[in-house]
């Protein structure tokens, strides 16, 4: 990975384990109840790394790899800088993507995990799904 | 995780300055099939090799980079990226959104300035009496500050706002000055996106990473009359809107006396 990228992504995990932390020792309810429910904090943090991956790079590309009219970005490429976004690039970034998702979800975790922006976003996700199972 | 890492470590190689060009790429490609579905007919102009030159920065020369003509029922324009807007509050207030919606043909001045790279290289700019829309794209979480900055390139990139009559709202038209943002929004954020929308003339889009393509949220639109609005004049139906080149000069002269 790039290194300023690795070193975004790397700081967003950072910041989530920190904040995790900070809700544990706040004793925070949907923290407690996830716990009671099974998540370890190294599921949560497997779930951080994929959720920042995600976040700052695949999204982004992801994005990308979408074409738009007239052919642009497919049948003509678009070049900014030295890079070029066309069919190809599209075809790699969603045999990619395709590939990331079978992860999570062999993972048994849920994709709309991976648009949380913060830890507290996650785990009230977690906490809701989970409350949601638990009444059955 | 390792696995994938080394089967995709083409797509987690790109560059950080590549992920952010991705994201401005995809803003484009949605902003554009948002106006093919609003009618507008779609040219891709100045390709290379029959390659998109996507300028990058504001010190490329737009000349030798591509764009984007719309053909609409309010007039003819053109979708540039990268083009730095000089102010009409002030013509020393110069910055750069990421996608513009220009008149057509919209003269982008380029001067020798002492201040900018020791005079060598050309300033190129364009006069904020010539922009419908500037648009800005950030592949980031929203946030309270990021959205409430994005007023001050409402206020600053168009002469029009707030009362101006070169546009006016519409339901299908032109996207209102839109900030596309990529992260998801809670639910506090989203209610002051709600309020923002509803009291400026923009739009904020939020979510794009999940796939918040269709822009159909961005309930701003605008249809540009700005000839009638500035030639002060009433134009006859099918009449031409007045040449880029007559704006610009009215631009000109506004910016010069607001400099003042």
């Amino acid at each position: 990975m790039d290194g300023r990228v690795r070193r975004g992504v790397l700081r967003r995990i950072d910041a989530m384990e920190r904040e995790l932390v900070f809700l544990a020792d706040r004793e925070d309810e949907n923290v407690k109840f996830i716990r009671r429910r099974g998540w370890s904090d190294e599921r949560l943090q497997l779930l951080f790394v994929l959720n920042s991956v995600y976040q700052q790079v695949l999204g982004p590309v992801q994005a990308a790899a979408k074409e738009g009219p007239e052919g642009l970005g497919s049948t003509i490429p678009v070049r900014h800088g030295t890079a070029s976004f066309s069919r190809a690039t599209a075809g790699t970034v969603r045999v990619a993507m395709k590939d990331f998702l079978a992860m999570v979800d062999a993972l048994k975790l849920q994709r709309s995990w991976l648009h949380s922006n913060t830890c507290g976003d996650v785990v009230f996700a977690i906490a809701s799904l989970e409350r949601t199972l638990e009444r059955g | 995780m390792t696995k994938f890492a080394a089967n995709h470590q083409l797509v987690l190689s790109t560059t950080e300055r590549q992920l952010s060009a991705a994201f401005e790429i995809a803003c484009l490609h949605s902003l554009l099939r948002f106006y093919k579905r609003q009618g507008y007919a779609l040219t891709l102009e100045n390709l290379k090799a029959n390659e998109y030159r996507y300028l990058t920065s504001p010190s490329g020369n737009p000349a030798n980079f591509s764009y984007v003509t719309l053909s609409g029922q309010d007039g003819e324009f053109e979708v540039r990226q990268q083009v730095r807007v000089e102010s009409h509050v002030a013509s020393d207030i110069r910055f750069t959104p990421d996608i513009l919606v220009l008149l057509k043909d919209s003269t982008i001045d380029a001067a020798t300035n002492t201040d900018f790279a020791a005079g060598k290289r050309k300033l190129f700019s364009v006069k904020s009496a010539l922009v419908v829309a500037a648009h800005e794209c950030k592949s980031m979480n929203p946030f309270p500050e990021l959205m409430v900055g994005f007023v001050g390139m409402l206020v600053t990139a168009h002469s029009w706002y707030p009362n101006g009559t070169e546009v006016a709202s519409a339901p299908k038209g032109h996207l209102a000055p839109t900030l596309f943002v990529g992260g998801t929004a809670r639910a506090l954020h989203l209610k002051m996106i709600a309020a923002m929308e509803a009291s400026y003339r923009l739009n904020i889009v939020v979510g794009m990473h999940s796939g918040t393509w269709s822009l159909k949220s961005a309930k701003n639109r605008l249809v540009w009359q700005g000839a009638k609005a500035i030639a002060n004049t009433p134009i006859a139906p099918g009449a031409p809107a007045m040449p880029a080149a007559a704006l610009a000069k009215k631009a000109s002269i506004k910016s010069a006396g607001a400099a003042k």
